[in-house]
Protein backbone atom coordinates (compact mmCIF):
# COMPACT_ATOMS: atom_id res chain seq x y z
CA UNK A 1 0.00 0.00 0.00
CA UNK A 2 1.47 3.79 -1.06
CA UNK A 3 1.38 6.67 1.02
CA UNK A 4 -1.34 8.24 -0.27
CA UNK A 5 -3.93 5.09 0.04
CA UNK A 6 -2.38 4.74 3.89
CA UNK A 7 -3.22 7.92 4.47
CA UNK A 8 -6.48 8.23 2.83
CA UNK A 9 -7.85 5.74 5.42
CA UNK A 10 -4.93 6.91 8.28
CA UNK A 11 -6.94 10.67 8.61
CA UNK A 12 -10.52 9.52 8.21
CA UNK A 13 -9.45 6.59 11.12
CA UNK A 14 -7.99 9.37 12.90
CA UNK A 15 -10.61 11.86 12.75
CA UNK A 16 -13.19 9.40 14.01
CA UNK A 17 -11.00 8.35 17.59
CA UNK A 18 -10.23 12.18 18.31
CA UNK A 19 -13.75 12.97 17.33
CA UNK A 20 -14.94 10.40 20.22
CA UNK A 21 -12.16 11.28 22.29
CA UNK A 22 -13.57 14.74 22.48
CA UNK A 23 -17.32 13.70 22.90
CA UNK A 24 -16.28 10.92 25.71
CA UNK A 25 -13.85 13.12 27.28
CA UNK A 26 -15.62 14.25 30.17
CA UNK A 27 -15.56 11.51 32.36
CA UNK A 28 -11.73 11.46 32.60
CA UNK A 29 -11.29 15.40 31.98
CA UNK A 30 -12.84 16.15 34.86
CA UNK A 31 -10.24 14.52 37.08
CA UNK A 32 -7.62 16.64 38.79
CA UNK A 33 -3.83 16.78 36.74
CA UNK A 34 -2.83 19.68 39.11
CA UNK A 35 -3.87 20.63 42.86
CA UNK A 36 -5.75 23.99 41.64
CA UNK A 37 -8.29 21.59 39.80
CA UNK A 38 -8.50 18.89 42.87
CA UNK A 39 -12.54 19.55 42.72
CA UNK A 40 -13.14 16.37 43.98
CA UNK A 41 -10.69 17.05 47.10
CA UNK A 42 -11.80 20.85 47.90
CA UNK A 43 -15.36 19.36 47.72
CA UNK A 44 -14.74 16.78 50.49
CA UNK A 45 -12.84 19.45 52.09
CA UNK A 46 -15.04 22.30 52.39
CA UNK A 47 -17.59 19.13 53.59
CA UNK A 48 -15.51 18.31 56.58
CA UNK A 49 -15.02 22.20 57.35
CA UNK A 50 -18.96 22.68 57.32
CA UNK A 51 -19.06 19.47 59.35
CA UNK A 52 -16.94 20.82 61.86
CA UNK A 53 -18.13 24.37 61.30
CA UNK A 54 -14.49 25.98 60.87
CA UNK A 55 -16.20 28.42 58.70
CA UNK A 56 -13.26 30.63 57.89
CA UNK A 57 -11.35 27.41 56.35
CA UNK A 58 -14.61 26.77 54.62
CA UNK A 59 -14.66 29.86 53.02
CA UNK A 60 -11.53 29.29 51.64
CA UNK A 61 -11.74 26.10 50.48
CA UNK A 62 -15.17 26.69 48.87
CA UNK A 63 -13.62 29.52 46.76
CA UNK A 64 -10.47 27.47 45.80
CA UNK A 65 -13.29 24.92 45.05
CA UNK A 66 -14.99 27.35 42.53
CA UNK A 67 -11.88 27.99 40.83
CA UNK A 68 -11.28 24.61 40.51
CA UNK A 69 -14.48 23.63 38.87
CA UNK A 70 -13.93 26.89 36.26
CA UNK A 71 -10.71 24.75 35.44
CA UNK A 72 -12.10 22.04 35.40
CA UNK A 73 -15.12 23.20 33.34
CA UNK A 74 -12.81 24.54 30.25
CA UNK A 75 -11.68 21.48 29.66
CA UNK A 76 -14.83 19.20 29.87
CA UNK A 77 -17.36 21.81 27.91
CA UNK A 78 -16.80 19.67 24.81
CA UNK A 79 -18.41 17.29 25.95
CA UNK A 80 -20.95 17.50 28.94
CA UNK A 81 -25.11 19.01 28.31
CA UNK A 82 -24.59 22.63 29.49
CA UNK A 83 -27.54 22.23 31.61
CA UNK A 84 -25.26 19.88 33.76
CA UNK A 85 -22.32 22.54 34.00
CA UNK A 86 -24.75 25.25 34.89
CA UNK A 87 -26.46 23.09 37.73
CA UNK A 88 -22.79 22.01 39.05
CA UNK A 89 -21.79 26.42 38.86
CA UNK A 90 -25.21 27.35 40.38
CA UNK A 91 -24.73 24.62 43.06
CA UNK A 92 -21.20 25.72 44.12
CA UNK A 93 -22.46 29.37 44.26
CA UNK A 94 -25.22 28.25 46.96
CA UNK A 95 -22.70 26.59 49.01
CA UNK A 96 -20.54 29.57 48.84
CA UNK A 97 -23.62 31.17 50.44
CA UNK A 98 -24.75 29.28 52.86
CA UNK A 99 -21.19 29.22 53.80
CA UNK A 100 -21.00 32.27 54.34
CA UNK A 101 -24.17 32.54 56.45
CA UNK A 102 -22.50 29.94 58.57
CA UNK A 103 -25.56 28.03 57.91
CA UNK A 104 -24.72 24.39 58.33
CA UNK A 105 -27.99 22.57 57.43
CA UNK A 106 -28.17 24.02 54.32
CA UNK A 107 -24.91 24.04 53.79
CA UNK A 108 -24.93 20.52 53.40
CA UNK A 109 -27.77 20.27 51.47
CA UNK A 110 -25.73 21.91 48.91
CA UNK A 111 -22.73 19.88 49.27
CA UNK A 112 -24.68 16.58 48.97
CA UNK A 113 -26.45 17.76 45.72
CA UNK A 114 -22.87 18.67 44.68
CA UNK A 115 -20.73 15.35 45.40
CA UNK A 116 -24.02 13.51 43.64
CA UNK A 117 -23.97 16.19 40.30
CA UNK A 118 -19.85 15.64 40.19
CA UNK A 119 -20.14 11.94 40.63
CA UNK A 120 -22.64 12.19 37.75
CA UNK A 121 -20.86 14.40 35.19
CA UNK A 122 -18.68 13.40 32.54
CA UNK B 1 -18.64 27.80 29.41
CA UNK B 2 -17.37 29.19 26.02
CA UNK B 3 -20.43 28.76 24.43
CA UNK B 4 -18.87 30.02 20.34
CA UNK B 5 -15.84 27.94 20.82
CA UNK B 6 -17.54 24.51 22.52
CA UNK B 7 -20.36 25.52 18.94
CA UNK B 8 -16.92 25.80 16.66
CA UNK B 9 -15.50 22.46 17.63
CA UNK B 10 -18.56 20.41 17.76
CA UNK B 11 -19.23 22.17 14.01
CA UNK B 12 -15.73 20.83 13.13
CA UNK B 13 -16.52 17.08 14.40
CA UNK B 14 -20.36 17.59 12.23
CA UNK B 15 -18.31 18.63 9.41
CA UNK B 16 -16.08 16.05 8.81
CA UNK B 17 -18.53 13.56 10.42
CA UNK B 18 -20.66 14.50 7.54
CA UNK B 19 -18.36 14.85 4.99
CA UNK B 20 -16.62 11.27 5.59
CA UNK B 21 -19.93 9.44 5.96
CA UNK B 22 -21.51 10.93 2.62
CA UNK B 23 -18.47 9.23 0.53
CA UNK B 24 -18.93 6.34 2.81
CA UNK B 25 -22.72 6.29 1.38
CA UNK B 26 -21.87 6.79 -2.12
CA UNK B 27 -23.28 8.38 -4.96
CA UNK B 28 -26.35 6.35 -5.05
CA UNK B 29 -27.87 8.51 -2.46
CA UNK B 30 -27.29 11.44 -5.34
CA UNK B 31 -28.46 9.24 -8.29
CA UNK B 32 -31.21 7.02 -7.15
CA UNK B 33 -32.92 9.41 -5.36
CA UNK B 34 -35.53 7.48 -3.70
CA UNK B 35 -38.53 8.99 -1.49
CA UNK B 36 -36.49 6.52 1.49
CA UNK B 37 -33.03 8.35 0.18
CA UNK B 38 -34.92 11.89 0.12
CA UNK B 39 -36.15 11.48 3.61
CA UNK B 40 -33.29 9.78 5.11
CA UNK B 41 -30.82 12.79 3.71
CA UNK B 42 -33.32 15.17 5.46
CA UNK B 43 -32.69 13.35 8.76
CA UNK B 44 -29.48 13.09 8.60
CA UNK B 45 -29.12 16.83 8.16
CA UNK B 46 -31.58 17.51 10.97
CA UNK B 47 -29.56 15.50 13.08
CA UNK B 48 -25.84 16.92 11.92
CA UNK B 49 -27.16 20.51 12.91
CA UNK B 50 -28.24 18.92 16.14
CA UNK B 51 -25.14 17.99 16.80
CA UNK B 52 -23.06 21.06 15.44
CA UNK B 53 -25.40 23.65 17.49
CA UNK B 54 -27.53 21.95 20.52
CA UNK B 55 -24.83 22.17 22.73
CA UNK B 56 -28.01 21.63 25.76
CA UNK B 57 -26.99 18.29 24.88
CA UNK B 58 -23.91 15.58 24.34
CA UNK B 59 -22.91 15.76 21.21
CA UNK B 60 -21.77 12.05 21.56
CA UNK B 61 -26.03 10.77 21.19
CA UNK B 62 -26.14 12.54 18.21
CA UNK B 63 -22.85 11.45 16.75
CA UNK B 64 -24.48 7.99 17.37
CA UNK B 65 -27.75 8.76 15.84
CA UNK B 66 -25.78 10.20 13.15
CA UNK B 67 -23.71 6.72 13.06
CA UNK B 68 -26.88 4.52 13.58
CA UNK B 69 -28.39 6.06 10.09
CA UNK B 70 -24.91 5.46 7.88
CA UNK B 71 -24.69 1.75 9.58
CA UNK B 72 -28.35 1.27 8.43
CA UNK B 73 -28.20 2.86 5.02
CA UNK B 74 -25.25 0.88 3.96
CA UNK B 75 -26.75 -2.09 5.66
CA UNK B 76 -29.98 -1.64 3.10
CA UNK B 77 -27.59 -0.78 0.11
CA UNK B 78 -25.47 -4.01 0.70
CA UNK B 79 -29.13 -6.10 1.12
CA UNK B 80 -30.04 -4.31 -1.97
CA UNK B 81 -26.96 -5.28 -3.84
CA UNK B 82 -27.28 -9.34 -2.43
CA UNK B 83 -30.95 -9.65 -2.56
CA UNK B 84 -33.31 -8.51 -5.94
CA UNK B 85 -36.29 -9.16 -3.87
CA UNK B 86 -35.46 -6.90 -1.06
CA UNK B 87 -33.81 -4.21 -3.07
CA UNK B 88 -37.48 -4.43 -4.37
CA UNK B 89 -39.16 -4.10 -1.05
CA UNK B 90 -37.09 -1.26 0.10
CA UNK B 91 -36.90 0.56 -3.45
CA UNK B 92 -40.06 0.07 -4.94
CA UNK B 93 -41.18 -1.21 -8.63
CA UNK B 94 -41.28 0.76 -11.64
CA UNK B 95 -44.53 1.36 -12.59
CA UNK B 96 -46.15 1.89 -16.08
CA UNK B 97 -47.75 5.11 -16.60
CA UNK B 98 -48.60 4.72 -20.42
CA UNK B 99 -48.65 1.46 -22.69
CA UNK B 100 -49.31 1.51 -26.24
CA UNK B 101 -50.29 5.09 -26.49
CA UNK B 102 -52.82 4.60 -23.25
CA UNK B 103 -52.73 6.22 -20.39
CA UNK B 104 -53.34 3.78 -17.59
CA UNK B 105 -55.45 6.11 -15.09
CA UNK B 106 -55.34 2.71 -12.45
CA UNK B 107 -51.56 2.98 -11.89
CA UNK B 108 -51.49 6.85 -11.85
CA UNK B 109 -54.12 7.04 -9.20
CA UNK B 110 -52.10 3.84 -7.80
CA UNK B 111 -48.67 6.19 -7.45
CA UNK B 112 -51.03 9.18 -6.48
CA UNK B 113 -49.99 11.10 -9.82
CA UNK B 114 -52.10 13.78 -11.48
CA UNK B 115 -52.83 14.15 -15.19
CA UNK B 116 -51.38 17.42 -15.25
CA UNK B 117 -48.36 16.08 -12.76
CA UNK B 118 -47.66 13.59 -15.77
CA UNK B 119 -47.94 16.03 -18.31
CA UNK B 120 -45.72 18.22 -16.72
CA UNK B 121 -42.99 15.00 -16.08
CA UNK B 122 -43.42 14.01 -19.94
CA UNK B 123 -42.79 18.23 -21.30
CA UNK B 124 -39.40 18.27 -19.21
CA UNK B 125 -38.69 15.22 -21.52
CA UNK B 126 -39.40 17.69 -24.36
CA UNK B 127 -42.31 15.94 -25.33
CA UNK B 128 -45.21 17.90 -25.58
CA UNK B 129 -48.36 15.56 -27.28
CA UNK B 130 -48.98 11.97 -25.23
CA UNK B 131 -49.55 11.04 -28.98
CA UNK B 132 -45.74 10.98 -28.81
CA UNK B 133 -45.63 8.52 -26.29
CA UNK B 134 -45.32 4.56 -26.60
CA UNK B 135 -44.32 3.93 -22.96
CA UNK B 136 -44.35 5.86 -19.52
CA UNK B 137 -42.84 4.30 -16.82
CA UNK B 138 -42.61 5.70 -13.20
CA UNK B 139 -39.09 5.04 -11.71
CA UNK B 140 -38.90 4.82 -7.79
CA UNK B 141 -36.98 7.44 -7.82
CA UNK B 142 -39.67 10.06 -8.90
CA UNK B 143 -38.48 10.07 -12.66
CA UNK B 144 -40.40 9.10 -15.74
CA UNK B 145 -38.85 7.35 -18.23
CA UNK B 146 -40.38 7.59 -21.66
CA UNK B 147 -40.35 5.12 -25.00
CA UNK B 148 -41.51 7.13 -27.60
CA UNK B 149 -43.24 5.91 -30.85
CA UNK B 150 -41.33 4.70 -33.64
CA UNK B 151 -42.30 7.88 -36.02
CA UNK B 152 -41.43 9.97 -33.10
CA UNK B 153 -37.96 8.75 -32.00
CA UNK B 154 -34.81 10.89 -33.59
CA UNK B 155 -33.19 9.20 -36.20
CA UNK B 156 -29.51 7.87 -35.03
CA UNK B 157 -26.26 7.42 -37.28
CA UNK B 158 -27.09 3.95 -37.24
CA UNK B 159 -29.47 5.02 -39.50
CA UNK B 160 -28.07 6.93 -41.90
CA UNK B 161 -25.00 4.10 -42.14
CA UNK B 162 -22.76 6.58 -41.01
CA UNK B 163 -19.07 5.74 -40.44
CA UNK B 164 -18.22 5.03 -37.20
CA UNK B 165 -15.64 7.10 -35.28
CA UNK B 166 -13.82 6.50 -32.91
CA UNK B 167 -15.03 8.13 -29.61
CA UNK B 168 -13.09 10.35 -27.42
CA UNK B 169 -13.07 12.54 -24.43
CA UNK B 170 -11.42 16.16 -24.37
CA UNK B 171 -8.64 15.75 -22.00
CA UNK B 172 -6.80 19.13 -20.36
CA UNK B 173 -3.37 19.61 -20.90
CA UNK B 174 -2.70 23.18 -19.15
CA UNK B 175 -4.41 24.57 -16.61
CA UNK B 176 -3.17 28.26 -15.87
CA UNK B 177 0.42 28.21 -17.22
CA UNK B 178 0.90 24.45 -15.83
CA UNK B 179 1.83 21.65 -18.32
CA UNK B 180 -0.25 18.70 -16.96
CA UNK B 181 2.18 15.87 -17.27
CA UNK B 182 0.25 12.52 -16.80
CA UNK B 183 -2.90 13.96 -19.34
CA UNK B 184 -0.28 14.40 -21.84
CA UNK B 185 1.01 10.97 -20.93
CA UNK B 186 -2.64 9.58 -21.56
CA UNK B 187 -2.98 10.66 -24.60
CA UNK B 188 0.78 10.07 -26.36
CA UNK B 189 2.31 13.31 -26.35
CA UNK B 190 5.16 14.86 -25.55
CA UNK B 191 5.76 18.19 -24.37
CA UNK B 192 7.68 19.00 -27.91
CA UNK B 193 4.80 17.85 -29.64
CA UNK B 194 2.81 20.66 -27.24
CA UNK B 195 5.49 23.59 -27.96
CA UNK B 196 5.28 23.16 -31.20
CA UNK B 197 1.55 23.42 -31.43
CA UNK B 198 1.25 26.06 -29.14
CA UNK B 199 4.25 27.74 -31.75
CA UNK B 200 1.77 26.93 -34.69
CA UNK B 201 -0.45 29.71 -32.85
CA UNK B 202 1.80 31.78 -32.22
CA UNK B 203 2.05 31.34 -28.49
CA UNK B 204 5.75 31.06 -27.56
CA UNK B 205 5.27 30.83 -23.46
CA UNK B 206 3.23 28.23 -21.64
CA UNK B 207 2.79 30.59 -19.12
CA UNK B 208 0.40 32.71 -21.27
CA UNK B 209 -2.19 29.85 -22.14
CA UNK B 210 -4.78 29.70 -19.53
CA UNK B 211 -6.60 26.31 -20.86
CA UNK B 212 -5.42 23.98 -23.37
CA UNK B 213 -6.90 20.62 -24.35
CA UNK B 214 -7.14 18.22 -26.92
CA UNK B 215 -10.65 17.88 -27.96
CA UNK B 216 -12.45 14.92 -28.96
CA UNK B 217 -11.66 15.63 -32.15
CA UNK B 218 -7.81 15.05 -31.68
CA UNK B 219 -7.32 18.92 -32.47
CA UNK B 220 -6.01 21.43 -29.80
CA UNK B 221 -7.82 23.92 -28.00
CA UNK B 222 -6.04 26.84 -26.71
CA UNK B 223 -7.08 29.96 -24.53
CA UNK B 224 -4.84 32.33 -23.55
CA UNK B 225 -4.87 34.78 -20.20
CA UNK B 226 -4.80 37.44 -23.08
CA UNK B 227 -8.73 38.46 -23.99
CA UNK B 228 -8.00 41.41 -26.17
CA UNK B 229 -10.20 41.36 -28.55
CA UNK B 230 -13.40 40.14 -26.73
CA UNK B 231 -15.73 42.71 -25.49
CA UNK B 232 -17.04 42.00 -22.00
CA UNK B 233 -20.07 40.28 -22.18
CA UNK B 234 -23.41 41.38 -20.12
CA UNK B 235 -26.52 39.67 -20.93
CA UNK B 236 -28.12 41.29 -17.40
CA UNK B 237 -31.34 43.47 -18.71
CA UNK B 238 -31.33 45.13 -15.03
CA UNK B 239 -29.05 47.78 -14.11
CA UNK B 240 -28.69 47.10 -10.91
CA UNK B 241 -27.84 47.36 -8.21
CA UNK B 242 -28.19 43.88 -6.62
Amino acid sequence: MNTRKILLYLIPTAFVIISLVIMTSGSWLKHSFTDSDDVSGYLSATSSFVVSEEWSEAVRNAEQLDSAWHEVLARIQYSVERDDLATITETIARVQGAIAAEDRASAMIEISLLERLWEDVG
Amino acid sequence: MQEALVTLVRAIITFFTILLYARLIGKQLIRNFTMFDYINGITIGSIAATLATDISSKAFVHWIALTVFLVLTILLQVIGLKNRYLSKVLDSEPVVLMDKGQILESNLEKVRITKDEFMQQLRSKSIFSPDEVQTAILEPDGSVSVLQKFAFQPAEKGDVKAKPKRVMITTELIMDGNVIKQNLEQRNKTEKWLQKKLREKGITDMKQVAYAAILPNDSLYVDVFDDKGVDDVNISDYEGPY
